[in-house]
């Protein structure tokens, strides 16, 4: 379906010089510097699959994003999506995929939902039932019925969103590509639209590739994940054996009497390895974090009760976002 | 002492930035140097034409007067242009405007910081302009007097322009598209601001005494063309088109001529950027009190 | 076929936001009829001390003022949303979004938009056009007709050509509009008689370089002047007047075809660098 291989993508630009006096050097000089967007990048995606693409800002997720949609062509390496090259058989391509660009939509900012689509229609050439079928479905999930007949410039984010997603899919592609497509959305929104999207993989085992630094997404859509730090691949893997590894983890946080709570060596007091347990100290508060597996919790609390004064506690699973920041960080390979 | 130059840091740091933003596109600083060039060309091989077929001189205006008229109007309004108004509109309708509310500094007084340092990038890209039009129009070298007087007007020019301009991008707020209004005032400025024709040409076609050598239209009268043309040039002053780029000219080919015409002339100019001034910190003040309180 | 259903479905579009923004648009129109009209003036004010400007009477000079204004207008009705490629959708990133249609994206970027300010330059250019015909009392003919519909297609060409071509410039410099102003501007020169430009530099620039002479002087010629008046311009070759509808033919292709190249390998640029 999806098949990238030592995919690499630099920009170059024209060398910036600081200052007042850098401007006028900036003018005249024709040096430029090459930056690499993505570096070597190798994955496949099976049809149906779900999969989150993770990364900071400029890690290189919408480049690879444009380049599998035929936006971009790679400096390095290549990609077929639906056994094409996106590049040279562009338009043959855009009648396979969905893509939406998240904040910016690609509807006409004049036109009426209702006039975009039928144009789209035309553009797609989407046969007539087909269409009304798809059409109604989405009018369905997405409530697009009370602004059909807005133009999109008067539209919500939320509602420019809801509208992108239906455009891109009335075609019945077999790729879905998002690029951070849930960012500046509230949370009602944000949860409708994970939704719907994880309605449409249901329904139509339409692919979606996803990219976005909002974790709430990756849980909630997402079967894999890819984390691209700096162009390159870090870590490629499903999520349910990513959370199986992390669900023994615990992260144990009080809230106490003492300013500066004394340390203590749990690990010996309960018998268990350094590396089950690990402890960090800020004022008034002290965080744990320990492998239930390794330690056994009643034992714990009582430990803790009896050292510190305790005002509040908290217990809970580690977040999506330790974990990807421990890929981060080199823990996972 | 401090204080002052301090608040002068404050602008001199915009106006800096307006150089940086010109120099930032360097093929669109090229394009701005040369390309409005192939403007004067036309203009020059236009009026060459003409005065060939006229002997020489159109009325009372000889070749060599217009021709400066051409070279020197040229220079003088790009130099006093104020490209300001579009923008302005836009920062208010956005409401981004009411961000600089929050800043210790005038919003008045960064625009005009920011036009200056413009202005000065701006003078680095019309040396080659000059050099063209110094060769081609070879303009008549004025006294001192006129030197004076005309870059006294050139001041209150560029003054009254970004005056304007301002005033403009102000009242285009309470108007829904912007559009129609630029067209409306392109329109106007190319018309009444000599741009066209020197204004001076309006009042001497339209001068009772003398009588035309040809009529393009057979049909109408003389007399009516002739008052057409008056009404023209009357408009015009009435306009402060002729006070933005056609009086510094003006003054310097000497259409406008002794120091009774010049003063006036002067003098007009200083009204209308008191006028517009006034129009301007009115409608500001309006606009103001009604982001302040709808957000924008 | 399925174009012509988009394309009507965006003018139907444009036509419908007219009303909305009534005013504007008639402040629009109003703008630029007095600008024709202003040019008008001008020629006026000239001709009421001179029978002639070089070889050419007012009514001349008004059917050729007629004429460039008349493609120009078309043109900028049908052919406006290039502008906004330059000025904003690829500094702004929005270009993209034609490139993940299945489509021609310029195919898609002409359609997209009909400007209705356009109609201001087309009924005064118009009038003067027919006013100028009916007073040098110009009669067509079957293959007059043809011929003229043949230099408009010509001239329209060229324009498209050349606001493509500077269009296109932004996919390397981010953003295109300024030198694509001037670049359009140019035809303004060309309302005039090309000689009156002394200059073989300045002739040749606008004949060779921003063809705009070619839109509406040449063809101009070819009913306004008899063979051995064109043998001033093409010497020699001159000796049939069915020269000027192959040169402006010859022109229109050859700038139509650069500026479509210029266009399609920017496109490739703005894919290898993504600005």
């Amino acid at each position: 379906m999806i098949h990238v291989e030592n995919l690499t993508k630099d920009f170059k630009s024209p060398k910036k010089y600081p200052g007042f006096f850098g401007a006028f050097r900036a003018l005249i000089s024709l040096e430029q510097e090459t930056k690499r967007a993505v570096d070597n990048m190798s994955f496949d995606i099976a049809p149906g699959e779900m999969v989150g693409y993770i990364g900071v800002n400029g890690a290189g997720k919408s480049t690879t994003i444009k380049m599998l949609s035929g936006i971009l062509v790679p400096s390095g390496g290549r990609c077929v999506v639906n056994g094409r090259d996106p590049f040279r058989e562009r338009k043959a391509n855009s009648r396979d995929i969905g893509v939406v660009f998240g904040q910016r939509t690609q509807l006409w900012w004049d036109l009426p939902l209702s006039e975009s689509f039928s144009i789209l229609r035309r553009i797609y050439d989407i046969p007539k039932p087909k269409f009304d079928e798809n059409l109604a479905y989405f009018r369905e999930l997405f409530s697009l019925d009370e602004f059909f007949l807005t133009p999109v410039r008067n539209l919500s984010l939320g509602q420019k969103m809801r509208a992108d997603l239906t455009a891109s899919m009335l075609h019945e592609p077999k790729v879905l590509f998002l690029d951070e497509p849930t960012i500046g959305l509230d949370i009602l929104v944000k949860d409708r639209i994970r939704k719907a999207i994880r309605e449409i993989n249901a329904q139509k085992n339409t692919t979606v590739i996803l990219t976005t630094h909002d974790l709430g997404d990756i849980e909630e859509i997402c079967d894999r994940i890819i984390v691209i730090d700096q162009g390159r691949k870090i870590f490629d893997g499903d999520i349910r054996s990513l959370k199986a590894r992390y669900g023994r983890i615990r992260e144990l946080r009080l809230v106490v009497r003492e300013e500066t709570p004394a340390p203590s060596d749990f690990a010996s007091e309960l018998g268990v390895p350094e590396s089950a347990i690990q402890a960090e100290y800020t004022e008034g508060e002290v965080k744990l974090r320990f492998d239930r597996e390794a330690v056994v919790v009643q034992k714990l609390i009582a430990v803790v009760v009896a050292r510190y004064d305790v005002k509040d506690i908290v217990i809970e699973e580690v977040e999506m976002e330790e974990i990807v920041k421990e890929i981060y960080a080199g823990k996972l390979g | 002492m401090n204080s002052f130059a301090k608040e002068l840091s404050k602008y001199t740091g915009f106006a800096v930035n307006g150089m940086k933003s010109i120099l930032a596109y360097r093929i669109s600083a090229l394009a701005w140097s040369f390309l409005p060039i192939l403007f004067l060309l036309v203009q020059y091989y236009l009026w060459m034409g003409i005065f060939q077929a006229g002997g020489g001189s159109l009325y009372r205006i000889d070749w060599r007067t217009y021709l400066t008229y051409i070279g020197i109007g040229f220079l003088s309004s790009r130099f006093t242009n104020c490209p300001f108004d579009m923008y302005i509109a836009g920062e208010l309708k956005n409401g981004n405007v009411a961000m600089n509310l929050l800043k210790p500094f005038s919003y008045q007084g960064m625009i005009f910081a920011r036009h200056l340092g413009e202005k000065a990038v701006y003078i680095l890209q019309i040396l080659p302009m000059l050099l063209v039009v110094l060769l081609l129009t070879r303009p008549v070298i004025a006294d001192g007097w006129t030197w004076g007087a005309w870059g006294m007007s050139l001041l209150l020019s560029f003054l009254l322009n970004f005056v304007f301009s301002f005033l403009i991008g102000t009242f285009a707020f309470w108007i829904t598209n912007v559009w129609g209004l630029g067209l409306i005032r392109n329109a106007l400025r190319f018309v009444f601001s000599g741009d066209l024709l020197a204004i001076s040409l309006f009042f001497q076609i339209g001068e009772k005494g003398i009588t035309l050598k040809n009529m393009p239209l057979p049909h109408v009268n003389e007399s009516s063309v002739k008052g057409f043309f008056h009404l023209m040039g009357v408009i015009a002053y009435c306009l402060p088109f002729q006070a933005m780029f056609y009086t510094p000219t003006g003054i310097y080919t000497g259409m406008i001529r002794g120091t009774r015409a010049v003063a006036l002339h002067l003098g007009i100019q200083f009204a209308w950027i008191v006028l517009l001034f006034g129009g301007c910190a009115l409608l500001w003040k309006r606009a103001m009190k009604r982001i302040t309180i709808m957000g924008g | 076929m399925r174009t012509l259903s988009i394309y009507l479905a965006f003018v139907k579009q444009q036509f419908q936001a007219l009303m909305e923004y009534r005013m504007d648009f008639l402040l629009g129109l109003l703008g630029l009829l007095v600008q024709q009209f202003a040019t008008f003036l001008l020629m006026f004010a000239v001709f009421t001390q001179v029978k002639a400007v070089g070889t050419w009477t007012f009514e001349e000079m008004l059917l050729l003022f007629g004429w460039a204004q008349l493609v120009r207008g078309i043109d900028h009705i049908y052919n406006d949303n290039i502008w906004f490629i330059a000025w904003y959708s690829i500094r702004e990133g929005k270009f993209y979004q034609y490139l993940i249609r299945p489509w021609n994206p310029l195919s898609l970027i002409v359609m997209e938009r009909i400007s209705i300010d356009g109609f201001g330059e087309l009924i005064g250019s118009l009038i003067i056009f027919f006013y100028a015909k009916h007073r040098l009392g110009l009669a067509l003919g079957f293959e007059g007709a043809l011929m003229m519909l043949w230099f408009f297609a010509c001239g329209l060409a060229i324009y498209f050509a050349v606001k493509l071509a500077f269009a296109a410039i932004a996919f390397w410099t981010t953003t295109s509009g300024e030198i694509m102003s001037f670049g359009y501007e140019a035809n303004n020169f060309a309302r005039y008689p090309l000689d009156l430009y002394k200059n073989r530099a300045v002739q040749f620039f606008i004949t060779f370089v921003l063809p705009f002479a070619v839109v509406s002087f040449f063809p101009m010629l070819y009913f306004l002047r008899t063979e051995p008046q064109l043998i001033r311009y093409f010497g020699f070759a001159a000796f049939h007047k069915w020269w000027i509808p192959v040169f402006t033919g010859v022109v229109a292709a050859a700038f139509l075809g650069i500026s479509l190249l210029i266009w399609r390998t920017g496109i490739r640029n703005f894919q290898a660098t993504g600005t």
